[in-house]
């Protein structure tokens, strides 16, 4: 092989839990799930200072003289599937600083008012927009850390007292387009998954009243009986919002955004 | 005063045409004495161990009276108690057969016939087989079983599935249903007649059924019951409540204390930290100062056992560690266990909610307005809400809470057996309703509870809880958080937005027991421990399901699909509530079934 270090690409994560590896592309919105032997190799690959590296340590467990085959037949794909890249990874950028009051401390709450809700119902309206498009995942992913990069952040307390009392908006809005823009996914009628677009619009409209939401992306561990591969919700300082306050018990997170 | 007898582990009985006098005898339980001679006779089984042997029931002039379950006497004597429901049975007159044996079923043998009855919320099922001239009845299905043509096939495979079907076909066996008396005589040709009667069935509280509730009022019916449900258990004797830590058990420790039962937890903690409710528990005996005993799931090797004694397939993945409470009840002394289980289907949502429910119930205009308010603020859809104003249309699934889903008509997955064509998905009545037979809870009773002279109590089936949720609004059943008190209302987001149970929870404020017991309603991984016994004891499964297996015999295990299972974690975890069901049901075949099928029927011949 002549290249020997390989780096996921920019805006994939992978997870390897269970000897059941996923590659999930925020950037082109796929899920690559791999086998126990395509698991055990992309992990050694990853974690290992080179390709010849991983195979030896590899060899006494998967032993047998076409490892070094698969593997490579392995990297060749993810790379042309824009998984995985070669060579020395790029460093990456400092995310921006989120703006905040200078008096956010000592900031009395104040009722949320009609133009608010106004501004933040269009939020929801783009975000949910942009999801339905091509790279609508990364769309959308785009669009909340625009919101966060210019958001002026509430104290805690208040940002959970909105949080809680704004949230008949989000659902009233959300709940108008949230399976017409599944069934555009291409999700079945009467099995849609909406968690998806759920979390994106409640994160959205959060953002824009000054409360710092985030997005989870997570896999199922424990296996799910609806067969769906990933959920995803929104938090709150690490408080689910849209979920059962202990749902990270029962999912694996792979990324939390806009950090 | 009133208490509950409970020494009597159930019977059994037969009789042919042929003349001749029904010998009685009264046996430990698990311990058979000398098999009788000639076709006629019943057994009296009795507390198991060490203690004094229990006084059998004394004839009385209706006939033999045998019992199995929790009998609630007020009587003096076990003469009196005996005249009492013989009377009741022979004179029609089905009050006091009623109150006595709710939580348990009889047999009276009169000349005029046998009369078979089961309690409303009893534990325990009369069960009757007629074959040719010979009757033969008991309160455990297998000893009325002849041979591998009794089994419900279909029904076997559902048990596979961890279904709570009846395994047996019940044109052969037969069950008394709750609440109703069978009288099965001979005419003069010997012919056989049965005569199915329905002497009890619990009835909605008047004091809800008519004008206008309130939330208060109902919460106040709430607490009273409830110590209605806990005064059986006021009699000195120590008690042991299986305390999970959610609100159900919870609600009950606090009645006991209340009503001052002397009352030990038990509480079962796994090793996995995200199925683990101890912290709960914990809370709940700390505020009430009731000691609570810490016992360490085992989700080892011991986690199945070859030698269960099953009645009836269990597809429950619950019985060993059932079977580490009795171990550690009995060590002890206590020989009565209390379970929250019955809590949902009393206070909790049936299969109907959304705003027709809101708009019939006979509540107040001011909380119909709030919970309709408060609807917005949760995760229904909008468009659902709206649909939901007609009757048919509900926000609920059978499975979530959020709506139906197509898991409602799927049995759970079991790769590993034979695949089947397209059915359709026959619901446990467990899951619509209770208190009701379900043959899970039967096979645990008979293999790991009564084996250990243990008796389980269910105050959620008790007559005036019952009565109360016969009563209880769907409305009030699951409430919008938005639409709760604004204290608790204030907790959103660690409480979810729609809480079940509601009245439950609010007979529990102000009391002390903290709120984060009271307003805990999401449930924690309970499947982690079961699945951690599948990922670390493969060949365990293996051996059972595939060594010597009856169930690949029958065609129904393929163990090649077995194989392919077994060598992944991702599926093992899809697969683990199947691959225990069918493990529990292979050891019922190999073992109870296969002794049962070569004795071949009656207990003597």
């Amino acid at each position: 092989m002549e290249v020997n270090t390989y780096h996921l690409a920019p805006f994939v994560i992978y997870d390897d839990y269970d000897e059941h590896g996923y590659l999930l592309d925020l950037k082109q919105g796929i899920l690559e799930e791999l086998d126990e032997q395509s698991t055990s190799m992309l992990s050694a690959v990853l974690k290992a200072p080179s390709v010849e590296e991983a195979i030896t340590a590899l060899s006494s467990c998967l032993g047998g003289e076409e490892l070094e085959a698969h593997m490579e037949a392995l990297l060749t794909r993810l790379q042309e599937q824009r998984l995985l890249e070669s060579g020395h990874k790029a460093p990456l950028s400092r995310p921006t600083p989120v703006t905040r009051l200078h008096d956010e401390e000592e900031r009395a709450p104040r009722p949320v008012t009609v133009k608010q809700r106004l501004r933040g119902a269009g939020h929801i309206l783009v975000v949910l927009n942009d999801l339905r498009k091509v790279q609508g995942l990364f769309r959308a992913y785009q669009y909340v850390h625009q919101i966060r990069d210019t958001m002026a952040v509430l104290p805690e307390d208040a940002a959970l007292r909105l949080s809680r009392e704004e949230y008949w908006l989000y659902r009233l809005v959300t709940g108008l387009f949230e399976r017409r823009i599944a069934h555009q996914l291409g999700q079945e009628r009467g099995a849609e998954g909406l968690c998806m677009i759920r979390a994106f619009a409640l994160c959205a409209y959060l953002l824009s009243l000054g409360v710092p939401a985030q997005v989870v992306i997570a896999r199922p561990k424990y296996g799910s009986r609806s067969g769906f591969k990933l959920h995803l919700w929104t938090e709150l300082h690490g408080k689910p919002l849209n979920e059962a306050p202990n749902i990270r018990d029962r999912f694996r997170v792979l990324t939390v955004f806009p950090s | 005063m009133p208490h509950f007898i409970n020494d009597y582990f159930g019977f059994y009985g037969q009789r042919t045409s042929a003349p001749g006098v029904t010998k009685t005898v009264c046996w430990r339980l698990g311990e058979p004495g000398a098999p009788f001679s000639g076709t006629h006779g019943a057994i009296q089984w009795v507390r198991p161990g060490s203690s004094e042997f229990p006084a059998p029931l004394p004839p009385t002039e209706a006939g033999q009276i045998f019992l199995a379950g929790l009998i609630w006497s007020s009587e003096n004597s076990l003469q009196a108690l005996s005249a009492t429901l013989g009377s009741s049975i022979l004179t029609r007159r089905y009050e006091a057969l009623a109150e006595l044996s709710v939580n348990a079923a009889g047999c009276l043998i009169a000349t005029s016939g046998i009369y078979l009855w089961t309690g409303t919320a009893s534990n325990d099922h009369a069960f009757f087989r007629i074959e040719g001239d010979q009757l033969s009845w008991s309160t455990n299905p297998l000893d009325l079983v002849f041979s591998q043509d009794d089994l419900h096939l279909w029904n076997l495979r559902r048990c596979c599935h961890g279904d709570d079907a009846f395994l047996y076909r019940q044109e052969k066996i037969q069950r008394v249903e709750q609440g109703h008396l069978v009288k099965i005589e001979r005419d003069g040709n010997g012919a056989m007649h049965v005569e199915d009667m329905t002497f009890d069935r619990f009835l909605p509280d008047p004091h809800l059924s008519s004008g206008r509730l309130s939330r208060e009022h109902v919460v106040s019916r709430t607490r009273e019951a409830l110590q209605q449900a806990v005064r059986p258990l006021v009699c000195g004797k120590p008690v042991g409540m299986m305390l999970s830590g959610g609100a159900g058990s919870a609600a009950l420790l606090l009645a006991m204390k209340q009503a001052g039962v002397n009352v030990i937890a038990y509480h079962l903690e796994p090793e996995e930290p995200e199925a683990s409710e101890y912290r709960f528990a914990h809370l709940a005996c700390a505020a009430l100062n009731i000691p609570l005993v810490h016992i360490q799931m085992s989700s080892g090797p011991d986690y199945l056992s070859k030698d269960w004694m099953f009645p009836h397939p269990d597809g429950h993945p619950w019985v060993r560690w059932y079977e580490q409470i009795a171990d550690r009840a009995r060590q002890d002394q206590v020989d009565l266990l209390v379970t929250g289980a019955g809590d949902d289907h009393a206070f909790g949502p049936e299969m109907e909610y959304g705003v027709h429910s809101i708009l019939a119930a006979h509540i107040r205009s001011r909380e119909k307005q709030e919970m309709l308010r408060g609807l917005l603020a949760t995760d229904w859809n909008i468009y659902d809400i709206l649909k939901s104003v007609r009757p048919g249309r509900q926000l609920i699934g059978l499975t979530h809470l959020a709506g139906p889903s197509q898991a409602d008509h799927q049995m759970r997955r079991a790769d590993f057996l034979s695949p089947l064509p397209p059915y359709t998905r026959e619901i446990d009545p467990a899951l619509l309703h209770s208190p009701v037979f379900t043959p899970q809870g039967m096979s645990v009773e008979l293999t790991i509870l009564q084996p250990r002279g243990i008796r389980l109590y269910y105050p959620y089936y008790h007559r005036e809880i019952q009565a109360l949720s016969l009563a209880l609004p769907d409305a009030y059943r699951l409430m919008p958080a938005a639409s709760l008190p604004p204290h608790i209302a204030r907790m959103v987001p660690t409480l979810e937005r729609v809480v079940d149970k509601p009245i439950l929870r609010l007979a529990c404020e102000g009391t002390a027991l903290p709120q984060e017991v009271i307003w805990r309603t999401w449930g924690i991984c309970a499947m982690a421990p079961i699945q951690s016994f599948c990922l670390n004891h493969t060949e365990q499964l293996w051996d059972i399901l595939a060594g010597d297996s009856c169930l690949i015999h029958m065609g129904m295990l393929d163990p090649a699909r077995l194989h392919e299972v077994l060598k992944s974690r991702a599926r093992i975890r899809e697969n683990y509530t199947s691959l225990i069901a069918s493990a529990l049901v292979e050891v019922f075949l190999k073992k109870a079934f296969r002794e049962q099928c070569q004795r071949g029927g009656p207990l003597w011949k």
